[in-house]
């Protein structure tokens, strides 16, 4: 489905066809930023990316390193995977983590959304290959595809849907409309 | 970008929301944010150990540090209540590398560290061009906080925007109008719920 056809179906829940309370341009916004919410929960849409480790650092900025990258997965470096570990492990596993350097990490571990840990660093720059939710792109124009599966597309209307009618001053719609959408996320 | 958090906020207001108050609230809730346990924005900072001096200031885009590391090891964080416990009566006045992080005795914007430092870390020069990889001083104080960045992760756009406005009609104005703010919240927090 294009975002055209999308802002079609939104304006036309909300009695407003011709975009005459909503424009077009903030409905867009408002599909692009709740596609990356759905995807976000559903986890529907994953992608795929390499970086390279630095020599010797074991902090990385994910949305440096990893752009597109909501929520990381997974990661593997020369073949072989990453365990995952909560960061705070990581002085369990090596009271001298933060120094620590080998040919490849480990472990990796994330802190929040945007901070990711490589235990050990390594000792030269290789390879790492990181498995994610993806950040859906946003969206540019009416004619850019949505990255949601079909089967999200009702989700993805109903809450574009609540958004407006939040803009209206409509909360009781608005609360049963959110309703289903929380009952549809804790579904899945 | 901050500005267009705040162009979607006077959006979904129709208007309604004062432009100025707005961008109040924008460094409100940010700084909200970044006190939330779920560290969602974290960074790493190092900081210069002075010889002599106990305490530093945290880096401005720090709001909560969470850890603290000198040389290889992380520093365990003491309540200023067990320090005399931990290390003597007379641990104020003790010297040498830093071991420990002692809370609650300074500032929300600063710490101490124990004992007090008797050797200055080395000049930062970035040979490399990387400062957490190969120029990584070994005798700087590093510490994690979360961030309370002027421009938040474009993702987030709109569950902060409307966050703006729950705060912007929780506020005394003429425009007042609680049950609105009430709804912004709780539509914020679903979005935010689905991108967590």
């Amino acid at each position: 489905m294009t975002a055209h056809d999308a802002i079609d179906q939104v304006l036309a829940r909300v009695n407003d066809r011709g975009g005459i309370i909503h424009a077009r341009a903030l409905v867009l916004k408002l599909i692009s930023q709740c596609q990356q919410s759905i995807n976000g929960a559903s986890r529907d849409v994953r992608g795929t990316a390499t970086f390279q480790t630095v020599t010797a650092q074991p902090f990385y900025k994910i949305s440096e390193v990893l752009p597109s990258c909501l929520t990381m997965e997974y990661a593997e470096a020369e073949g072989e995977e990453l365990n995952q570990v909560p960061y705070e492990s990581l002085q369990t596993l090596d009271a001298s983590w933060i120094r620590a350097r080998a040919d490849r990490p480990d472990y990796w571990a994330s802190i929040g959304k945007d901070l990711l840990i490589l235990y050990p660093a390594t000792v030269s720059p290789i390879t790492v290959t990181a498995r994610y939710v993806l950040l859906t792109p946003e969206l540019g124009s009416e004619d850019d595809d949505l990255v949601l599966p079909p089967e999200r597309i009702d989700q993805l209307i109903d809450l574009v849907d609540s958004v407006l009618l939040f803009r209206e001053r409509k909360f009781d719609e608005m609360e049963s409309t959110l309703t289903r959408i929380v009952g549809a996320s804790e579904r899945q | 970008m901050r500005s267009d958090v705040l162009q979607l906020a006077r959006d979904l207001s129709l208007n309604q929301a004062d432009a100025e108050q707005l961008v109040l609230a924008y460094s409100r809730l940010s700084l909200q944010r970044a006190q939330r346990p779920d560290r969602l924005l974290a960074s790493v900072s190092l900081i210069s150990v002075v010889s002599g001096t106990a305490t530093y200031a945290l880096p401005s885009e720090a709001v909560v540090p969470f850890l603290y590391f000198y040389g290889a090891r992380e520093l365990p964080a003491i309540p200023a209540s067990l320090a005399a416990t931990c290390y003597g009566a007379d641990w104020a006045v003790h010297h040498g590398d830093p071991e420990a992080i002692i809370e609650g005795r300074e500032s929300l914007r600063s710490f101490r560290v124990y004992p007090i430092p008797t050797r200055a870390s080395a000049a930062f020069i970035p040979n490399y061009g990387e400062p957490y990889g190969r120029d990584f001083p070994a005798d700087m104080i590093g510490v994690l906080h979360t961030d309370n960045p002027v421009d938040i992760p474009s993702w987030l756009d709109l569950p902060f925007a409307l966050g703006l406005l729950a705060l912007e009609f929780e506020n005394e104005s003429a425009h007042r109008d609680p049950l609105t703010a009430k709804n912004a919240r709780s539509l914020a927090a679903v979005l935010e719920g689905l991108l967590s």
